[in-house]
């Protein structure tokens, strides 16, 4: 029984130096000199700029423009056609984080709350039931009225976004 | 009857797979399991680099295998009560599969950064593998349950083809590197092969003796993944190609790894090249992996990993180097299950706020 203890010691002692040789071996970037997204921006010369991975303004307000903001707009259409945003859902540029971000849909009355986007939670974002069933926990899936839907790399691109943590 | 039917074709898989598995000296299941017992992805997985539902060896593997030294010997008594109440093989033609992981996750709060503590479904689905024609052509779906609805996979295969090749075509994982279980790793995340990206694809693989060369092309990207098993080491390469679409710019990434098992140790590396377009200009970028697996004994596997990304090899590693550290335990209780807990440091610059939070995995798993 002590050997066999022994022999577990041994290797987690084994484990723990391989990782912390690793540890030490790498650094951690300091930041030093590089601005909130990670470029480094402050000298004259060429600087590479690492692109964005997803983000809203880059790959999903796109989408939005796209296939949503015919109905989902101040001022657009509705669903009834009698103007107005469906929903109380504005997804047009500069509106749409707002929109989504932390407000409870009213389409799940008297059910657990749940949020129109949560960043980094599909189970927990409805905007994501919405899009990605042919029966979301209520009404239709979207887009409802666009003639051609979302493609399977739209779906794709705004479920990569919400588990990235929905960066803006 | 039919009752000791069950029980004797029970025992007898029970002993076909432990004499099979005595060639394999040991135990569990992702990369470090094929590194560890020396056979390629495809002696346990359909997919045959890994990933999604098993063959009938991997179901019969992770049963009586992988469980914990009492359970096993409870299986070998033959005491009825022990042996498993479900065979995944509904007949000689459909199998079923599963996997279904719920994990508590809390995270530390970092400056803005909110903590956040939260049970979530990780990953829940069921495979299901028809054999339409013994050994040569087969119909298999991977559906989702958990988080979100569909299928993951839907493919046809034609195998058993000269030089034991095989063609497949439909949605499917593609193939890239090591298939870890954790989506996040920076050699899964960065390169962009992770089980959330599957895509309609068409495959050649082909598997003679010691070597496993794989190509895949979808609409938008290829990969090739070649490895050549020798006993317990396992080295290999992977390139893979992107052009620009709704989701992410053109990009190239490309890297070697490398797996190996010394007794009670198994050794997983992987090293990745990633170059994405910018503009005019092109990004390189560098990702690391390290594991390694300690199994005291059969059921109980102690893991560490080490993971490094260089978002931009321009700018100094002191200056943007980020890294992950990784202590875990896993635990195989009975069949169909793993218990898992694990403790996470995540260090980048300080600008990434929430890449700088640690945190605790528990994990619980069933599996068939």
């Amino acid at each position: 029984m002590e050997t066999r203890m022994k022999k577990i010691l041994g290797g987690l002692f084994a484990l723990a130096t391989v990782l912390l040789i690793g540890a030490c071996l790498s650094p951690v970037g300091s930041g030093a000199g590089l601005d909130s997204d990670g470029n480094d921006t402050s000298h004259s010369g060429t600087v590479i700029v690492v692109p964005p991975e997803t983000t809203l303004a880059a790959l999903i307000q796109p989408i939005f423009n796209q296939k949503c903001i015919g109905c989902h707009a101040t001022g657009g259409t509705g669903w009834s056609g009698t103007g107005g945003s469906s929903g109380g859902l504005d997804l047009t540029t500069g509106h749409s984080y707002a929109s989504l971000n932390g407000v409870a849909t009213f389409e799940l009355p008297g059910q657990d709350p749940m949020f129109r986007l949560t960043p980094g939670s599909l189970d927990s974002s409805y905007l994501y039931q919405k899009i990605s069933t042919t029966t979301p926990k209520y009404g239709v899936r979207m887009p409802q009225f666009s003639s051609t839907g979302l493609s399977a790399n739209q779906i794709k691109a705004i479920k990569r976004w919400i588990e990235k943590g929905a960066p803006q | 009857m039919i009752h000791a039917f069950k029980i004797l074709k029970r025992k007898t898989l029970v002993r076909t797979t432990l004499a099979l598995a005595m060639f394999s000296a040991a135990v569990n299941a992702e990369p470090y399991i094929a590194v560890r017992t020396g056979f390629k992805c495809s002696q346990c997985h359909l997919n045959n680099i890994g990933g999604g539902g098993r063959t009938e060896y991997g179901q019969a593997y992770t049963q009586y295998k992988l469980v914990m030294k009492q359970t096993q010997e409870a299986i070998l008594s033959g005491r009825e009560g022990a042996l498993t109440s479900f065979d995944p093989k509904l007949s000689d033609a459909v199998t079923i599969g599963s996997n279904f992981r719920m994990e508590q996750t809390a995270v530390q709060k970092n400056k803005s950064a909110p903590s956040n503590n939260q049970l979530g479904i990780s990953e829940g689905n069921v495979y299901i593998n028809v054999e339409l024609v013994k050994n040569f052509l087969s119909f298999y779906t991977d559906i989702h349950v958990g988080a979100s609805s569909g299928s993951r996979e839907v493919w046809m295969m034609v195998r058993k083809l000269p030089l034991n090749s095989y063609v497949k075509v439909g949605k499917t994982l593609l193939p890239y590197g090591f298939r870890l279980m954790d989506d996040q790793a920076f050699i899964r995340d960065r390169t962009d092969y992770t089980y959330n990206n599957p895509a309609v694809a068409g495959e050649i693989g082909i598997e003679p003796g010691p070597v496993s060369l794989v190509t895949n092309l979808t609409n938008d990207r290829s990969s090739t993944v070649g490895y050549v098993t020798y006993r317990r080491f396992r080295v290999g390469g992977s390139y893979g190609t992107s052009v620009k679409n709704a989701h992410t710019n053109k990009f190239d990434r490309y890297g070697p790894f490398v797996g190996v098992n010394l007794g009670k140790f198994t050794l997983l590396s992987e090293m990745d090249f990633i170059e994405r377009a910018a503009g005019d200009s092109t990004v390189k970028q560098t990702a690391q992996f390290y594991e390694l697996n300690f199994l005291p004994h059969q059921g109980l596997n102690f893991k560490g990993t080490y993971e490094y990304f260089d978002r931009n090899t321009t700018i100094a590693n002191k200056r943007d180097g980020q890294d992950r550290i990784t202590l875990g335990v896993e635990h195989f209780p009975v069949q169909f299950m793993q218990l898992g807990l694990y403790y996470r440091i995540n260090r980048a610059m300080p600008q990434f706020e929430s890449e700088n939070q640690d945190m605790v995995i528990g994990r619980a798993q069933v599996f068939f």
